[in-house]
């Protein structure tokens, strides 16, 4: 069966995240409206970045289970890690973990166990700064990807298949981006094709949609553009998925609307889980 | 005292999950034929600190004072220890957020006294009790099918929303003399009921290993073939056997 091969340090698996950070990333967020969408995409991958280090950390480290690149696109395609870091493909997810470019102090609300509310502080690492430059050369970035992949493939030819998470608003300046994303999926481990899910954030005040089957009831047209471009979830993540209480339909698909894919983290198979995330 | 006349005999076995290192190793196990207790524990492999949850749980479900299979209160002693160790070490960002969710562990433990048993499960390690060499009871899962990796579990922080009530399982019985006991976590037990319910005789499987002259150090291959032939999951393997001999009548255990 395909998407079954275990991941584990001498069979580690892969994610890239495309970060849309073109200057359309100026406006404001249609999830949380006092917020720039730049700010959100920096936020869903800082925090993407934060739980998959988190189900790699163990008492002595991090095992490295994945290999992670981080590729921007706003003006031009590069690679969006910085610091120590800076202009690196992809990095065991150790290394990720140990060279944040500065972590923050942040509060959240958790239920106190009592019906009450506490405030506790956690740490919030920073990868990748909030910006919006440029256009939007998706293509090119879902191009770049696909440059990463064929380098890791040829090295884990028998891995999980690999992940690549791109986070957009949606309008690719640089052409049809289906045909870069039929030619990443193509690619494949000896388990399986690879996986492109997206994030669609956009200034619509629409709710929340996530891990959709069809593209009816999706807002626009760059919203059914990617959700087209999207993989469908893979029968054990598809699995996770339901027992983490999403109301799946069958062919549900690696998109969200106007949410994040976090989840998609906690549904990967490392070993027995705990059902927690940082949100 | 039982080990005068020992009526009951226990082993355990253990191997670590292929790929890893001996010392990351995170199931637990412990027993006491004195007291008639015994169980398992498996820690969860997405959180931290576990190896040390897990051999927590399993010594103190052991030595605790009281029903430590009917009531819980026993594990607020374990809880402070782990936070004791814990808590006090420096360490990174994702160390330490890992530490403030706590580790988690399956529990299985069981009781025995004059003539009954009483078991306490929270997850998906398993007991099976045998008799006439044949699979009798099978305790808190009865099918293969009934395995996915987000078992039930007991956390290090004790927060009320963790194990919810429904989520702990209890079970009693009487043994006999003759009676074998199995205690085992996920892997191995889902190996054991997928096989018995295809026809394949899992115990008999396991009484030719049981009747090799050491074992304990053949227990590791034993292990490898079958996640190599016949499908048993890679992951840390716990097994122990207690043994309640035949013709002998004089087992009292407290508790």
């Amino acid at each position: 069966m395909p998407y079954s091969a275990e991941i584990n340090r001498t069979n580690p698996t892969c994610f890239v995240f495309l970060v849309d950070q073109s200057s359309s990333m100026l406006k404001p967020f249609g999830g949380q409206p006092d917020k720039q969408k730049a700010e959100g995409v920096a936020d869903a991958i800082n925090r993407l970045l934060q739980n998959l280090i988190l189900k790699c950390a163990k008492s002595d480290g991090i095992r490295d289970y994945f290999y992670v690149g981080v590729i921007g696109y706003g003006g031009k395609v590069v690679s969006a890690l910085g610091g120590a870091l800076a202009g690196q493909a992809l990095v065991p997810i150790s290394v990720i973990a140990n060279n944040p470019l500065r972590v923050e102090q942040r509060t959240r609300k958790v239920d106190d166990g009592a019906g009450g509310i506490l405030e506790q502080k956690f740490k919030f690492p920073i990868w990748v700064e909030a910006k919006a430059i440029g256009r939007t050369p998706m293509c090119e970035a879902l191009k770049l990807a696909r440059q990463y992949l064929e380098m890791f493939l040829g090295r884990f030819a028998d891995c999980y298949p690999p992940l690549v998470i791109n986070i957009t608003d949606g309008m690719a300046t640089d052409g049809d981006p289906r045909l870069d994303a039929q030619a990443l999926q193509k690619l494949t481990s000896s388990d399986g094709n690879v996986l492109l899910f997206n994030a669609h954030l956009s200034a619509k005040r629409a709710l929340a949609i996530e891990y959709p089957s069809l593209e009816d009831p999706l807002p626009d047209n760059f919203a059914k553009l990617l959700f087209r471009m999207s993989s469908k979830l893979p029968p054990r993540l598809f699995e996770a998925a339901r027992a983490d209480k999403f109301p799946l339909q069958p062919e549900a698909r690696g998109f969200v609307f106007n949410a994040d894919l976090v989840s998609v983290i906690r549904f990967l198979d490392i070993g027995t889980r705990v059902a927690q995330t940082i949100r | 005292m039982l080990t005068e006349i020992p009526s009951l005999r226990w082993y355990a076995f253990h191997t670590h999950k292929r790929g890893n290192t001996p010392d990351e190793y995170e199931d637990a196990f412990a027993g006491d034929a004195a007291t008639g207790r015994f169980a398992v524990a498996d820690g969860a492999s997405e959180s931290s600190f576990t190896a040390a949850w897990a051999k927590l749980l399993v010594e103190n479900f052991v030595t605790a004072k009281g029903r430590s299979w009917h009531d819980l209160d026993w594990l607020a002693s374990p809880r402070q220890l782990w936070a004791n160790d814990v808590d006090a070490q420096s360490l990174p960002w994702y160390a330490e957020e890992k530490r403030e969710q706590g580790a988690y562990a399956t529990l299985l433990g069981v009781a025995f006294s004059r003539r009954a048993w009483h078991a306490l499960a929270i997850g998906d390690s398993c007991l099976f009790r045998l008799r006439g060499g044949k699979l009798g009871k099978s305790f808190p899962l009865a099918h293969s099918s009934d395995f996915g990796n987000q078992p039930a579990l007991l956390g290090s922080r004790g927060r009320p929303a963790d194990t919810p009530s429904q989520s702990i399982r209890r079970a009693r019985g009487k043994w006999r003399p003759g009676d074998r006991f199995l205690l085992m976590t996920d892997a191995l037990a889902e190996w054991m009921l997928r096989r018995h319910e295809q026809g394949q005789r899992p115990v008999e499987d396991m009484d030719r290993l049981l009747a090799e002259p050491a074992p304990q150090e053949v227990f590791a291959a034993w292990v490898e073939e079958r996640r190599k032939n016949q499908g048993l999951r890679n992951d840390d393997v716990t097994l122990v056997v207690i043994d309640f001999m035949a013709n002998d009548l004089s087992f009292r255990a407290k508790g």
